[in-house]
């Protein structure tokens, strides 16, 4: 049994070692989940790889899909709860603000079945442009929320949400971040629950949301927000753990933190550990701070449950001394660790910083940044556009790995917001007299650069649009997208092409083939002159290099003479210098060949022996 | 069983770096320690430096990574990456490096293999160097590299997990094809390198 069949069919009390994304897809499956839907990203991706074999091997859940957006997910999951089945939407952090709209709405309409939105937060950036807080969208939505701390949590826990969302009828935000979601630890399974459809009665003075009903279901929403708080006061979720004077309120990864660190100060601490974060249970925090001598928040990012509890000693004239990020003790920006809160909570408590503790330094290294794989056909693309434009050109990027050309070699990156922003901001810089070009990937194109597109056709933008073209969603772990002919299920489906938009729309396109590069600068220069007024586009079409098997690798000849044209123009990882000359390393080596084409000297060659790729293997010890 | 070992493995992304967490994690749990590694996905990846963390308890493990200088075991599988953490490790630390470098591309001045040794061996209390690819080789898969590593950190007795949970665990988390290789490469390994 492999582990995606285990998450689908273990057995009540079966023990698994499980990410924190896959014990929530496990959760989704013991809740009886009968729709969800997700657009892919980091920290998130795992919870749809893992639905994605599990609903079309052993149909659990019985519908998934990869939607074009969060947008799109969140309405067909948020709806398909209305319509009665248990339902859940999953993201990335700042999926969610693209979801934002219907998720403000669905506060206010409800839900019928349960219905879960899991945001997967990113403290540290370790995969994104921003660390936002989510929890803020409970606060802004007036949604309830929970936080697990671990992966037996986070599977637990979603049966919590579903039960909560069905009882006030209202969507249930769970929120993790990158620690939760990308640990392992282990998980014990539970029962799989079988849900019956609840039934649809239309009422469109609830679900249509015209300003009369909203002003009404405005009321409604406050009501349920003051249920959710009884619960909240209720709920084993937010429990004390501990005791002694010191007070320490926690929720998510930090509990961890927590827990660590007080073993290690060996202090006697009361934890008052949150699982539910919205609302909190005003007179449970009330009663706990009461009688506390000091009492410390400790969570990531913003100071919410800080402001939430100043706010609530401050109206119950509870005097104990709180502390947290208002007083610089824990930092703003960034993850925790369990060193930081030691530090934190030595600072509140007016303990010695450790007695001038040995730091250890690291030793200097290079730095390793990601870099494009071996073969990858972006770097090819930048090349050739490289070749064609002019370096006063303005780079829009976009989200995807395409915005490693932000490195050396190329350094075509110039302005960069959120997924699909790359034809946008060429427009606003187009305005400027500047010439700009959008970088965007196939799946972000379907995923918000298409109305990008319409927008620059209709308002006449002169800009070019550069649609990099390698058949699936490389970044996030090779996702399916509209382009790839196979749904999140793996079904069979219609495929749907960028450039079917460019001819729709009448605009002046080319596709072509980056591992090519004289045909495809041919191309990108016929375009060129073509274009008029108004955009123009180009799909360099190739499928990303790890998902291609080699079919042979290239070695460099005696002609080479040092001049180092491929490295310099391409940058593949694959490429080195060697005593002058430039090496291939067979063990990296995709066998795309477009090195080949840089060369001047005609030093780059293929072999088709398998024999040559283990021979040429190589070690810089030696 | 020890009361805790904390264990972080280093290496090139696409070397195997969370397979090895995977398998330490897994064995340990045979062996009825609480475990949890912590991982980076995502961009860390892409040819990147990783680092994964291992953490046993014979209690319960809360924090998903290791305090600072607290480290029991370093598995490197690449020498820059193993330098670039090795502070990580715990002045009695000991590590386990496969003799291999692979600098990061496009630059010209990286650190030397003997340089990167002198500098590891002064930090490092008990440092292990061993030719995994060699080995690798000897099993004719070069992919098994990163068990090579995991198992010479058993067969110097660093690593305290039970031979036999260690090829549970290779059964548990390979396929039936994958799992013969790794078991090989366990096998010579151990047999190599062990006392």
């Amino acid at each position: 049994m492999n582990l995606f069949e285990k998450i689908a069919c273990g057995g009540l009390g079966e023990k698994l070692l499980l990410l924190g994304n896959e014990a929530i897809a496990r959760g989704l499956i013991e809740a009886g989940v009968i729709v969800a839907t997700t657009y892919p990203g980091t920290p998130s991706s795992e919870i749809g790889n893992t639905l994605a074999v599990t609903s079309s091997k052993y149909g659990k859940p019985r519908y998934f899909e990869f939607s074009t957006n969060e947008k799109v997910a969140f309405e067909v999951a948020a709806s398909a709860a209305v319509a009665g089945l248990r339902s859940c939407v999953f993201m990335k952090h700042v999926g969610l603000n693209v979801a934002a709209d219907p998720l403000m709405s669905s506060a206010y309409i409800g839900t019928n079945a349960g219905f879960t939105v899991i945001t997967a937060d990113d403290p540290g950036c370790w995969s994104s442009q921003n660390e936002q807080d989510n929890r803020y969208y409970a606060y802004l939505a007036n949604l309830p929320m929970l936080e697990p701390s671990n992966s037996q949590e986070a599977k637990d826990m979603i049966r919590d949400a579903f039960i909560i969302s069905e009882k006030l009828e209202l969507p249930v935000i769970f929120r993790v971040t990158t620690r939760v979601s990308h640990t392992r630890g282990k998980v014990i399974l539970g029962k799989i629950e079988t849900q019956k459809p609840k039934k649809f009665v239309k009422n469109p003075g609830r679900y249509v949301p015209i300003p009369a009903v909203a002003r009404k279901r405005r009321l409604v929403l406050i009501d349920k927000i003051n249920k959710a708080r009884e619960i909240s006061e209720q709920t084993n979720l937010n429990r004390v753990e501990g005791s002694g004077d010191i007070g320490i309120i926690t929720s998510g990864v930090s509990y961890n933190y927590a827990m660590e660190a007080i073993a290690k100060i060996n202090i006697e601490a009361s934890i008052l550990k949150l699982g539910m974060t919205y609302p909190l249970p005003e007179n449970k925090i009330k009663n706990f701070i009461k009688d506390k001598k000091q009492v410390i928040i400790i969570e990531e990012l913003e100071p919410l449950i800080e402001n939430t509890i100043r706010s609530i000693a401050q109206r119950n004239n509870v005097k104990v001394k709180i502390n947290g990020k208002h007083d610089n003790f824990f930092p703003l920006s960034g993850e925790f660790s369990t060193d930081i809160v030691v530090d934190g909570i030595k600072k509140a408590l007016n303990m010695e910083t450790n007695k001038q503790m040995k730091i250890k330094q690291a030793e200097k290294t290079p730095f390793r940044p990601p870099i494009f794989c071996p073969g990858c056909p972006h770097m090819a693309s930048y090349h050739i556009v490289k070749r064609v434009l002019s370096p006063r050109t303005i780079w829009a990027s976009d989200i995807g790995c395409y915005t490693l050309a932000i490195n050396k070699p190329f350094q075509m990156a110039d302005i960069l917001y959120c997924m699909g922003s790359s034809i946008g901001a060429a427009m606003g810089m187009s305005k400027a007299d500047k010439v700009a070009v959008a970088f965007i990937g196939d799946s972000t194109f379907f995923h918000s650069g298409l109305p990008e597109l319409v927008n620059a056709v209709y308002n006449k933008h002169n800009v070019l649009v550069v649609v990099l073209d390698n058949g699936t969603t490389a970044m996030t772990g090779h996702q399916p997208h509209p382009g790839t002919g196979r749904t999140g299920m793996g079904e069979k489906t219609k495929v749907i092409l960028p450039e079917m938009f460019a001819e729709a729309l009448g605009i002046p396109y080319e596709v072509t083939d980056p591992y090519n590069i004289a045909l495809s600068v041919k191309a990108l220069r016929r375009l060129l002159k073509r274009k008029g007024e108004g955009p123009a586009l180009i799909v360099f079409r190739r499928s990303c290099a790890l998902i291609r098997p080699v079919e042979q690798v290239y070695i460099i000849n005696d002609k080479c003479t040092g001049c180092f044209a491929c490295i310099n123009s391409l940058g593949c990882p694959a490429l080195r210098k060697r005593n002058g000359n430039a090496i291939i390393l067979s063990n990296l080596c995709r066998g795309c060949g477009v090195c080949s084409q840089v060369c001047p000297f005609e030093a780059i060659e293929s072999v088709n022996d398998l024999e040559t790729e283990k021979k040429n293997f190589l070690n810089f010890t030696q | 069983m020890i009361d805790k070992y904390d264990v972080i493995v280093v290496g090139v992304g696409g070397m195997g770096v969370l397979t090895s967490a995977y398998l330490i994690a897994e064995s340990a749990r045979f062996d009825g320690y609480d475990v949890k590694i912590g991982e980076v996905h995502g961009m860390a990846q892409r040819g990147g430096s990783v680092i994964a963390e291992v953490r046993l308890n014979k209690e319960k493990v809360f924090s998903p990574t290791i305090p600072r200088f607290e480290a029991d075991l370093m598995i490197g599988l690449e020498l820059t990456e193993a330098l670039r953490y090795s502070h990580k490790l715990s002045s009695s630390g000991s590590a386990v490096i496969n003799d291999y470098l692979l600098p990061p591309p496009l630059i010209d001045d990286y650190p030397q293999r003997e340089a990167i040794l002198s500098k590891l061996r002064r930090q490092i209390n008990d440092l292990r160097l061993v030719d995994c690819y060699g080995i690798a080789e000897k099993i004719g898969a070069r992919f098994v590299v990163n068990t090579v590593a995991v198992a010479a950190s058993k067969a110097y007795s660093f690593l305290p997990v039970s031979n036999k949970s260690l090829l549970n665990a290779l059964k548990s988390i390979f396929s039936d094809k994958k799992a013969k290789l790794n078991r090989k490469a366990l096998e010579l390994t151990l047999k190599l390198l062990g006392s």
